[in-house]
């Protein structure tokens, strides 16, 4: 320990203050390029019990699910046929928008996580249901715990799989899930909604769904009508960066099928707080048409976005 | 952001108290040389120049000691599961004490309630708890000889949720304050001899300018080096990076859903650390994790521990043994996990060639 020193500083006379300056020279190139201090409305002072610590030992996951709601907020078209919720019976995946009752399916929430750094480890998933449409309240399915490796390992995606029986009463239901982790970098994308009905074209084809006001005050409501359908993904040697591949989700570029006429009743209505109407839906098909087609029907009031539908037209040869 | 070790321990058998007879000692290395040859070339005053000299030694070896030759290895990596207790950001700038060098550490340090120990937990009682008390109980390598030294523990206060002092376990977040100080000490080294270079070889009036100016660089130097490195360092609230995390301690105030919970605590992060498990002989006589290589939140303390599944470690261990696989690693590049949004959206799919 001693003779170490000695040496490490008659190295330093030598040649170690070269090797010393160089470091130095690179240390002071770091600091210049800190980025500057923000105001307040980017990042407030922690309060005393709440640390801010930035450290490369300290990282943090970034768990997500294809979430509805996030992908709105950045302008992107969504479908309400989740594809990280499917539903299983015995095994065999089944469309929610074709559930019997009385039922037990075993739901699969399938979650991917955007850190290279840190994995997501025991997170609690939350899975819900409401009654088709936009707004009803949420009733408990079950919660499980998740682990999601990082990007790029074999652990990615993770899942898990919840038994749910469905009610007695036939209907339509929402599935809801929520992503409950004990730290992200982005809080934003962790709920997602499988909201889907299916109905066969009887020139038109009909559907109805609950709307219901879940803020506390009167909303006029506005529809946003699209034809988006969440395309299979292309392969890497196709070309292009994750922005230009993200481009092609925009919803200016997803209009409502041409030759499809849908019309929904009430147009704009308004509800008071905690007010639920059924809202319907008729989608006329163009002359010849067969096969499926989905149109989303996304609702907006004076706060934002407030849910959506997505309703698909069948219709056999 | 790579990860960037800066001490290492010292194995018990090798270690030594710290002494500023021998640092001071050490700092003398380059002293006899120099003096004679001021003193030989007949330039007397030179020897102001031979006191910087030694004096950046003394930085030099200081910090080195700090460096590599503080902590006593325990045992390689350990990891543990705990809950915050407290944060202790290393103090600002002008709180420091003078001297600088006494307080130069600028570690973030945290202190966690072991698994399965509540907040109030004495230092016996932690000390047998499972499956970490080890952790925190006197080893053998340091009571015994060489070191024996006592391991009185590390206590800490849970100052806004119970109010209770706690044996914890002390982990740090290593800073690179004394490191730099060290890279900037080794550097000014160089203006300072030849400093000293100018002064014995070049006639008058040039050595006179010429030393009187390498020298006050070499001074200067170091003391703005030495103050941009205490300043700059990691963990600034006010850091633009949306990767910053916060560390949350018991907040019965702040959290509504804590505000019936003040015997039990509730709020306080509970978090996986994973680092290299040592003996800090500096402060009362502890273990700790230090440095810590992996920190992350795995859930939230909400008055007991029954909400942690008993293999949470083992799950997070293997998510960072699987994060830092070169296999993992070298997959991030490829273009199919390039995706920042959704796989679905701005993903694609990998190339297959059979």
């Amino acid at each position: 320990m001693f003779w170490a020193t000695v040496l490490a500083i008659l190295k330093t006379a030598l040649y170690g203050w070269a090797v010393a300056l160089w470091r130095l020279l690179k240390l002071i190139l770091s600091w210049l390029r800190r980025k500057p201090i923000p105001g307040p409305e980017h990042r407030p002072t922690a309060p005393t019990p709440c640390t801010s610590v930035e450290h490369p030992a300290f990282v943090r996951p970034d768990p997500l699910l294809y979430s509805q709601r996030y992908l709105l907020d950045r302008g992107l078209a969504v479908t309400w046929d989740n594809p990280d919720i499917v539903l299983f019976r015995g095994g065999i995946p089944v469309s929610s928008a074709e559930l019997e009752p009385a039922t037990t399916y075993d739901v699969q929430v399938r979650i991917w996580n955007n850190s290279l750094e840190a994995p997501v480890v025991a997170m609690p998933v939350h899975l819900t249901f409401r009654d088709f449409g936009i707004g009803p309240d949420d009733i408990d399915i079950g919660t499980a715990l998740a682990d999601v490796g990082v990007k790029g390992s074999a652990d990615q995606p993770g899942s898990v799989t919840i038994p749910w029986t469905t009610p007695a009463t036939p209907g339509h239901y929402c599935l809801r899930a929520l992503l409950d982790p004990a730290d992200d970098v982005d809080y934003s994308n962790n709920l997602g909604q499988e909201n889907t009905n299916v109905v066969e074209a009887q020139s038109p084809a009909t559907f109805t769904f609950a709307l219901r006001n879940r803020t506390k005050r009167a909303q006029t409501y506005r529809f946003e009508l699209d034809g988006y359908e969440l395309p299979p993904s292309g392969p890497c040697s196709n070309g292009g960066d994750p922005t230009q591949r993200l481009e092609t989700h925009c919803r200016k570029h997803h209009p409502v099928p041409a030759g499809f006429d849908v019309q929904v009743v009430p147009a704009t209505p308004t509800l008071g707080a905690g007010d639920e109407i059924t809202v319907t839906v008729t989608i006329e098909p163009p002359g010849g048409f067969v096969g499926r087609r989905s149109v989303n029907v996304n609702a907006f009031h004076g706060q934002g976005f407030a849910g959506g539908v997505t309703l698909t037209v069948v219709k056999e040869p | 952001m790579p990860f960037e070790q800066y001490t290492k321990c010292e194995q018990p058998a090798n270690w030594r108290p710290r002494s500023y007879w021998i640092i001071t000692l050490q700092s003398l290395t380059l002293a006899p040389f120099t003096a004679i040859l001021a003193l030989g070339m007949g330039k007397p005053w030179c020897l102001l120049i031979v006191a910087e000299i030694v004096g950046l030694s003394w930085v030099i070896a200081y910090t080195r000691h700090f460096l590599y030759h503080r902590l006593i290895c325990l045992g390689g990596d350990r990891d543990v599961i705990g809950a915050i207790v407290s944060v202790s950001p290393p103090p600002p700038f002008v709180k420091a004490e003078w001297p600088f060098l006494s307080d130069w550490d600028n570690d973030y340090s945290i202190n966690l309630l072991l698994q399965n120990t509540p907040f109030g937990v004495s230092q016996a009682e932690a000390e047998q708890s499972q499956p970490y008390g080890e952790l925190i109980a006197p080893q053998g390598v340091i009571t015994n000889p060489p070191v024996s030294l006592p391991t009185p523990g590390h206590k800490a206060k849970d100052e806004f949720g119970t109010g209770l002092e706690c044996a914890t376990l002390h982990a740090e977040f290593e800073g690179a304050g004394n490191y730099q100080l060290m890279q900037v000490a080794q550097a000014m080294l160089a203006f300072a001899v030849a400093a000293l270079a100018a002064c014995v070889f070049l006639p008058w009036p040039l050595d006179v300018v010429l030393a009187i100016g390498l020298a006050a660089l070499a001074l200067l130097g170091l003391l703005l080096g030495a103050i941009a490195a205490h300043i700059a360092r990691p963990g600034e609230p006010t850091d633009v990076d949306p990767d910053i995390g916060d560390l949350h301690t018991n907040d019965q105030e702040d959290r509504p859903e804590c505000r019936d919970s003040e015997e039990l605590g509730c709020g306080a992060d509970i978090v996986y650390v994973q680092g290299t498990w040592v003996y800090d002989p500096l402060h009362d006589g502890w273990n700790e994790i230090h440095p810590i290589k992996v920190c992350t939140k795995v859930g939230r303390w909400d008055g007991d521990w029954g909400d942690q599944p008993p293999d949470v470690i083992l799950r997070a261990r293997h998510g960072f043994e699987v994060a830092q696989a070169e296999e993992t690693r070298t997959n991030q590049s490829r273009p199919e996990h390039q995706w920042q949004v959704h796989p679905g959206l701005d993903g694609c799919d990998p190339v297959i060639i059979e």
